[in-house]
């Protein structure tokens, strides 16, 4: 058994026996990934196990976006030539209910930030972004240093300022 | 899962239309809509990727900007994992 990452393939890929317990997320796989991704709207990414390569363990979908700070001053905006700030967004990810607990969420999350960090190499972009659906989500990203875009939201940003350390 | 109800007028004609397509779907009108207007919006949303940060985390985003960026300790470690997984 090797775990590795793809991006989706409705060809390829078994999106109709993914099940995650979120009816939402499951649709978004089944009806949605592959035409967004034709259309250019958004990207999925799939964990699949080689020794079963159809079989989708996860998933987390990778867009373009852009960030709007409040209340700059002068001085402020001159620190951000690229305004609206340059963002990814993921904005969905997803385990099988039948892998769950096993850290496929952290490690979608990890590939997340690492295509992010390569991105970064190759064109202006300084803060992921991601969609939480509910409250344990939000504390899930949290623990990774995520932070709140506003006090309520479900959404969260992690700055990817400057080089690597 | 809480249900709730959209109402809505529509010109009769349009309505008929509606009703043919559906019935070539082989789906009730209110599955074939559900699924079509769900299927805009959430093209809609996905296109509108413009996210604002409240004032306060406006300021602590500058000054992040600052410092290159330093996973904690747990992200490190699931980047880490993730990488170990393309590099095979």
């Amino acid at each position: 058994m090797a775990l590795t990452f793809v991006v989706f393939d409705g060809r390829q890929h078994d999106r109709d026996g993914f099940t995650c317990g979120v009816a939402a997320l499951d649709d978004y796989l089944r009806r949605r990934a592959g035409q967004h991704q034709r259309d250019g709207i958004a990207t999925t990414h799939v964990l699949i196990d080689d020794a079963e390569p159809a079989r989708i363990l996860g998933y987390c979908s990778l867009s373009a976006a852009q960030l709007y700070l409040q209340e700059l001053r002068e001085t402020d905006r001159k620190r951000l030539p690229a305004w609206p700030v340059p963002a990814i967004r993921m904005g969905r990810l997803a385990v099988s209910v039948a892998e769950q607990g096993r850290g496929y969420g952290q490690l979608l999350l990890g590939h997340a930030v690492n295509l992010a960090l390569s991105v970064r190499q190759t064109m202006g972009m300084r803060v992921l972004i991601v969609d939480a659906k509910d409250a344990r989500a939000v504390a899930f990203y949290e623990a990774f240093g995520f932070r709140r875009t506003a006090s309520a939201a479900l959404t969260l940003y992690l700055p990817l300022s400057g080089a690597r350390a | 899962m809480t249900t709730a109800r959209l109402d809505l007028r529509l010109e009769a004609h349009d309505k008929d239309r509606i009703t043919r397509a559906a019935a070539l779907r082989g789906l009730p009108v209110s599955s074939f809509v559900r699924d079509a207007v769900l299927r805009e919006a959430d093209a809609i949303i996905a296109a509108d990727a413009v996210v604002t940060l409240s004032q306060a985390e406006s300021r602590r985003f500058l000054d992040a900007l600052d410092a290159p960026f330093r996973p904690n300790a747990r992200l490190k470690k699931a980047m880490d994992a993730a990488a170990r997984l393309t590099q095979r």
